[in-house]
């Protein structure tokens, strides 16, 4: 009896867990981002080998925010990162136009990909405060996000190194995961 | 190309003596490659050269094209120095060798944004003629360097050479350096005949 009262009032008010894996190129501000959402400070990164991982509470959700590095030699092992994940945070640097077709053609792989069907897919486009940034609508459509009517997505401007948009970005997926019923409550401590 | 090629092309670029260390720290084995100034750094210094949006590429996991690396090729850490550290002093701004993120910061804004220390280098740049080169590195081997009369180097009026407490060896610097060079011609006249 108080144990399905417990599980009803966890439903409500309790927090949840979700498996967050973000990705992009190299130099996209993944880590940036993971650590502005983390400590709040921006600290002066080095490229990532390998990944780091934070858990970031957002309101009552706790992400597991898993940033995968983003050179071409580490993109083939992204893959290892997609069993379980409940959303995808993809992070386009919005300056590079060099190699925004790159980044489009990374995200459709991604995406596409059988273990990450059910995902939830968050856009940052970052970078907006550097002039002559794609704006977010730009970034949507060369993401070729549009033509992708079966999936949730959602695209966020963002300035990583002032921590604009990017909670904005993570109530987004807070909201839009609770939606879709994903993610897991923590069992009760004992 | 292939590519295997092109890597190793790059891996014998990070062996070369002038990239062997941070063009900003001069600490040891830099990992990394700032494509806008195709210089090799490590890796703190690639950290802060991304906050100023120049891109940057490690060496063993992002790829390289066989175009990069021939860039590579013709540059490097010693032709950045002539170039860009031409007018620099170590009093004027002391190199970031603790690797202070700060410091390091204020090293790339002053050598890279405001280019306070550039300077196009004298009769232009060929490689090993920089500051940067390692004594004695800069003579290729095989050449012989030409023999001229002192003479011609030093002028007419050369003081004597005195040899103290042996009056008799008494001789003037140009006498030695014209015979020896005489000696050493006859030498070779005879060889090739």
């Amino acid at each position: 009896m108080g144990n399905t009262f417990r599980k009803l009032f966890d439903g409500l008010f309790g927090s949840r867990e979700m498996r967050v894996v973000m990705l992009g190129l190299d130099a996209a501000g993944k880590t940036t981002i993971l650590y502005k959402l983390h400590i709040g400070e921006v600290l002066s990164t080095v490229p990532t080998i390998g990944f780091n991982v934070e858990k970031v509470q957002y309101k009552n959700v706790v992400f597991t925010v898993w940033d995968v590095g983003g050179q071409e030699k580490l993109r083939p092992l992204w893959r290892h990162y997609f069993n379980n994940t409940d959303a995808l945070i993809y992070v386009v640097d919005c300056c590079d136009r060099e190699r925004v077709g790159r980044a489009a053609s990374e995200f459709k792989q991604i995406v596409e990909d059988p273990l990450m069907r059910h995902s939830a897919i968050l856009v940052f486009a970052n970078k907006q405060d550097l002039k002559d940034a794609l704006s977010p609508a730009e970034t949507c459509e060369a993401m070729g996000l549009p033509q992708m009517k079966a999936r949730k997505w959602h695209v966020q401007g963002a300035i990583a190194t002032r921590g604009e948009g990017l909670y904005e970005g993570l109530d987004w997926l807070s909201t839009t995961l609770k939606q879709m019923n994903r993610g897991t409550t923590p069992a009760p401590k004992k | 190309m292939r590519p295997d090629k092109t890597e190793a092309r790059l891996k014998a670029l990070l062996k070369d003596t002038q990239n062997r260390r941070c063009v900003n720290c001069d600490s040891l084995g830099p990992q990394y490659v700032v494509c806008n100034f195709n210089v090799f750094v490590c890796t703190v210094c690639s950290g802060v050269h991304r906050q100023f949006g120049h891109r940057v590429k490690g060496v063993s996991m992002s790829t390289f094209k066989p175009e990069e690396v021939a860039e590579l090729e013709a540059s490097g850490n010693e032709k950045f120095a002539a170039y860009f550290l031409s007018k620099w002093t170590t009093a004027a701004l002391p190199k970031p060798v603790d690797r202070d993120v700060h410091r390091i910061h204020t090293w790339i804004s002053a050598i890279y944004q405001d280019r306070r220390f550039y300077a196009e280098p004298t009769g232009g740049w060929a490689p090993g003629t920089g500051a940067m080169s390692a004594a004695g590195s800069s003579i290729s081997e095989g050449r012989e360097p030409a023999v001229r009369p002192m003479s011609d180097v030093l002028g007419s009026e050369t003081p004597k050479l005195k040899v103290q407490g042996s009056a008799n060896l008494e001789r003037s610097v140009s006498a030695i350096s014209s015979s020896a060079g005489c000696a050493k011609r006859r030498q070779r006249q005879q060889a090739a005949g």
